[in-house]
């Protein structure tokens, strides 16, 4: 260790220990703040990914066999899971920005908002999911076809993310309630700053795959 | 999905746990928890049951029965078993715990966080959350893949000592090659930003953990599941598509095509949670003080590096599941007779591909910069204009992947525009170059091993640049397309750049993370010996490629032979070269007796990470340090870079990147 490492650090233990806590959750906070929306970014590159594929091949339209007449998915499976994972993105965020920001909502109304969209996002995964044995065209006949099948289910696989990262939030407002109170003791301040950090980061989260649904759609559904 | 966070500060002040069920608990066994025996015992139940599984899918379609192929039963084995061996090293308990509200036991935090207890040799087989202990798993890791590839280069070497008599079948030589490269470019794509980001980037930081060290310890344990499903892809007759998996060919490859898609699948994930976790880290949980101009070099290098991996990973993710849909559920993304085309592939692929170049090459430039200014002893050169060097590659790099494109059927008018910011990038990468050089101007060079290394690499790396700027041009890049000359100038910047930094780090590094330096004597022999066969492996195969040698060919002109047997000769003398580190590495680390002293900070180095022990405490400083002045100020009268600790009077709270 160098001379520096020597240098004597002034105030008194208590105080630096208190220091170093509020340090780290103060980055803790920014973690979970930076890291969802990294999270989104990175998920926005992996379906980036696929709507390249869509427009690259739609362009080439090779063989002209990008579409085949008459070929898109039941309305009955893609408009209902258009509804819930809109309904469950928007649901989410409002409610958790107004928790957080300590408006209009109390903790049980977030729980029982929360909670809905879970399950919403939950039934939009497992529709799409059932969906993709329902959609009336080989997986391989065009490259619409081909882009469909391949992007869908990573689409309902993010549904399934969604309506877990809300669950967790909820689960762990049930199991530790003090999480949710505005006043809260220094030893139960790290699980306030990880509920309301994880609850900020499945708000933003679950927006997203509320676009997503709605890029997935127009895709699919609306341009031709 | 939920982003995790552990929760280190569960300790009291005097380290006691602060749950009460934790108190007196008894320590458990080693095999009573999960460990390494569980992971294979869960990989392999995991690869019998996808096997399983993937036959009763396919037994319906036609195509499969008695085909002696079924693409479903291999990808599901692969997927479930990579599945069942984190499960079995105990990265699945903590999502699951989550989802009924629990809190963590505080048990894994408390194994980093005692400084009492020793770290036992079965600390480093666990998913553990010590970055530290991450970061000796990865060096570790790292070396092994790569000793595997080079293995595997020798092989080559081997083949092509004649143009006409083989020791290898031709399917087999190209199983070997494509093995080799994909070992080599998937899996040395943590080479810097694992060993040494994961150990290097809180201490240099002044942060006391990483964001998300439960992310940290997947992206490593990822690493020797690729590893193991890539090699299977040997059993499984092998990939004839090279590391760049272009379709059709892919798509039309035997089985063994399913280990190179998975690997790669698999490490893709890998880099992108090892990336996010090191910009997360960077970006938050800077000490006070550690503005973003005082930030190390080497950790600018991190950060950019980080966020090429989030930001180009997930297009190889998507690039390989889509291949594999094509291979399993019968797709046709990449089939041009069915709506596809194969050039999506190609898009798909350079994408990520033309990126990782400099997920590779940044972090050795982060390391050259970091040291010379230690070895120079004057303050780094330009540092302001370096960083924007490096952050003006990352952003280019996103720009330039349609060069790779150039002779394989791209719209003509867009080659101009392709060429022009491949040339551009050289700009940006120039300067650091010379910053590199301003930085050595006029200094007295201490010629230590870790100096002698980045000399290497600065002098590999130009002859690696400078021919790189031939193959961005369109004339010349026709011409030397697929030829050795390619191969050459690649050698030349990942190796020459990637792995002499590679090198440079573990002597310079070694005594942070043991408190033992590797024998300076066989550090020098090592060097000049890697150097000189180094060059004498590669420079050949510049003219080889001239001449008009194709990559990937077994048998070649008798006129080039001469060339060839003088490369593959120096080629198994840059084997023994690398022997001699294994030697030293082996020796100064399990062999030789502890000294009675770890070393302190042998080289003298004003860095923030050499204030604390070597090896650094559990919680690599007692308190947050407060960083007070910058990294490089060698030679003036600046005083150390930081305190270790509060300053009185000095209001603090908050950390560099906090977001208040």
């Amino acid at each position: 260790m160098d001379q520096a490492a020597s240098v004597e650090t002034t105030p008194g233990p208590e105080d630096a220990h208190a220091r170093d806590r509020r340090i780290e959750r103060a980055a803790e906070r920014g973690a979970y703040w930076s890291g969802s929306r990294l999270f989104v970014a990175l998920s926005a590159m992996l379906f980036g990914g696929g709507v390249f594929t869509y427009f690259y091949l739609h362009s080439l339209d090779s063989n002209t066999l990008w579409r085949l007449s008459g070929q898109r998915p039941s309305d009955f499976i893609s408009v209902p899971v258009l509804g819930l994972a809109v309904g469950a993105g928007l649901l989410a965020w409002l409610y958790t920005r107004w928790l957080l920001r300590g408006q209009r909502v109390n903790p049980a109304d977030w729980r029982v908002a929360t909670g809905v969209a879970s399950g919403m996002f939950l039934l939009a995964g497992l529709i799409q999911l059932w969906g993709m044995t329902r959609t009336g065209f080989a997986a391989g006949s065009s490259g619409y076809a081909s882009t469909y099948t391949a992007i869908m289910p990573v689409f309902a696989v993010y549904c399934l993310g969604a309506a877990y990262w809300l669950e967790t939030g909820l689960a762990r407002s049930l199991r530790a309630r003090h999480v949710m109170l505005d006043e809260v003791g220094e030893m139960q301040q790290q699980d306030r700053v990880a509920f309301r950090g994880s609850a900020s980061g499945a708000g933003v989260f679950s927006l997203f795959v509320a676009l997503v649904a709605v890029a997935t759609f127009i895709m699919f559904s609306v341009l031709h | 999905m939920a982003i995790d966070t552990a929760t280190p500060d569960t300790l009291d002040e005097g380290g006691a746990p602060e749950r009460p069920s934790d108190v007196g608990r008894p320590e458990k066994p080693w095999y009573a928890g999960p460990n390494l025996l569980t992971g294979i015992l869960g990989a392999a139940i995991g690869y019998l049951v996808g096997h399983w599984l993937g036959n009763a899918i396919a037994s319906g379609y036609q195509q499969y029965q008695g085909s002696g192929q079924n693409d479903y039963a291999i990808v599901l084995g692969y997927v479930l078993a990579t599945v069942g061996w984190l499960a079995g090293m105990g990265a699945l308990t903590y999502p699951v715990q989550k989802m009924f509200g629990l809190q963590t036991s505080g048990e894994e935090e408390n194994e980093h966080l005692d400084p009492t207890r020793r770290r036992p040799l079965r600390a480093y087989l666990t998913y553990t959350l010590d970055h530290k202990v991450v970061g000796v798993q990865y060096v570790v890791g790292i070396l092994f893949y790569f000793f595997t590839g080079g293995l595997l280069a020798l092989a080559i070497r081997t083949e092509l000592l004649t143009p006409t008599s083989h020791v290898l079948p031709p399917g087999a030589y190209l199983e070997v090659v494509g093995t080799h490269g994909t070992m080599m470019m998937m899996m040395m794509t943590s080479a810097i930003i694992g060993p040494f980001g994961n150990y290097l980037v809180p201490l240099m930081i002044g942060s006391r953990r990483v964001a998300f060290p439960r992310l940290e310890a997947l992206s490593f344990w990822l690493t020797p599941a690729a590893y193991v499903i890539l090699l299977s892809g040997l059993i499984l007759g092998g990939f004839p598509t090279g590391w760049t998996g272009y379709a059709p060919l892919s798509v039309e490859a035997t089985q063994g095509q399913d280990a190179y898609l998975m690997a790669f699948a698999v490490i893709s994930i890998s880099m992108i949670v090892a990336g996010f976790n090191i910009a997360v880290t960077i970006v938050n949980y800077r000490a006070p003080g550690m503005t973003w101009t005082r930030l190390p070099i080497f950790v600018w290098s991190m950060l950019v590096t980080a966020m090429l991996m989030v930001l180009a990973a997930p297009i190889l993710t998507a690039g390989c599941y889509f291949t594999l849909m094509d291979r399993t559920v019968q797709t046709a993304l990449f089939d041009v007779n069915h709506g596809g085309s194969s050039y999506l592939w190609q898009n798909l692929f350079w994408f990520f591909g033309h990126p990782e170049v400099y997920i590779l090459a940044l972090p050795g430039f982060g390391i050259a910069l970091e040291l010379l200014p230690v070895f120079a002893r004057k303050p780094l050169f330009g540092y302001r204009t370096a960083v924007a060097g490096m952050v003006g590659v990352g952003l280019l790099s996103f720009f330039v992947w349609q060069h790779h494109l150039f002779v394989s059927g791209m719209n003509p008018d867009m080659r101009p525009v392709v060429m022009l910011t491949t040339e551009l990038i050289s700009i940006p990468t120039g300067i650091i170059y010379l910053i590199a050089v301003g930085t050595l101007w006029r200094a007295k060079l201490r010629l230590t091993v870790p100096a002698l290394f980045i000399l290497g690499q600065l002098f590999n790396f130009l002859i690696g640049g400078v021919s790189g700027v031939f193959l961005s041009d369109v004339p010349t890049d026709a011409v030397a397309h697929g030829s050795y000359f390619v191969q050459a100038h690649f050698h030349y910047t990942i190796m020459g750049g990637l792995i002499f930094a590679l090198f440079a780090g573990v002597y310079y590094w070694l005594p942070k993370m043991t408190g033992r330096t590797l024998n300076t004597r066989l550090g020098k022999i090592h060097f000049w010996t890697m150097f000189i066969f180094f060059n004498s492996t590669f420079l050949p195969l510049f003219a080889v490629g001239e001449l008009g040698m194709p990559r990937r060919v077994f048998e070649y002109e008798q006129r080039l032979q001469g060339l060839n047997v003088w490369s593959s000769i120096s080629a198994y003398l840059l084997g023994l070269s690398l022997l001699i580190f294994v030697f030293n590495f082996v020796k100064t680390v399990f062999v030789d007796p502890a000294p009675a002293e770890p070393v302190a900070n042998p080289w003298g180095s004003r860095g923030l990470e050499w204030m604390t022990a070597n090896p650094p405490l559990p919680m690599n400083f007692e308190h947050v340090p407060t960083v007070v002045s910058g990294p490089y100020d060698y030679g003036t009268d600046a005083g150390p870079m930081a305190i270790l600790g509060p300053v009185e009077g000095q209001h603090d709270d908050n950390l560099a990147g906090a977001v208040s």
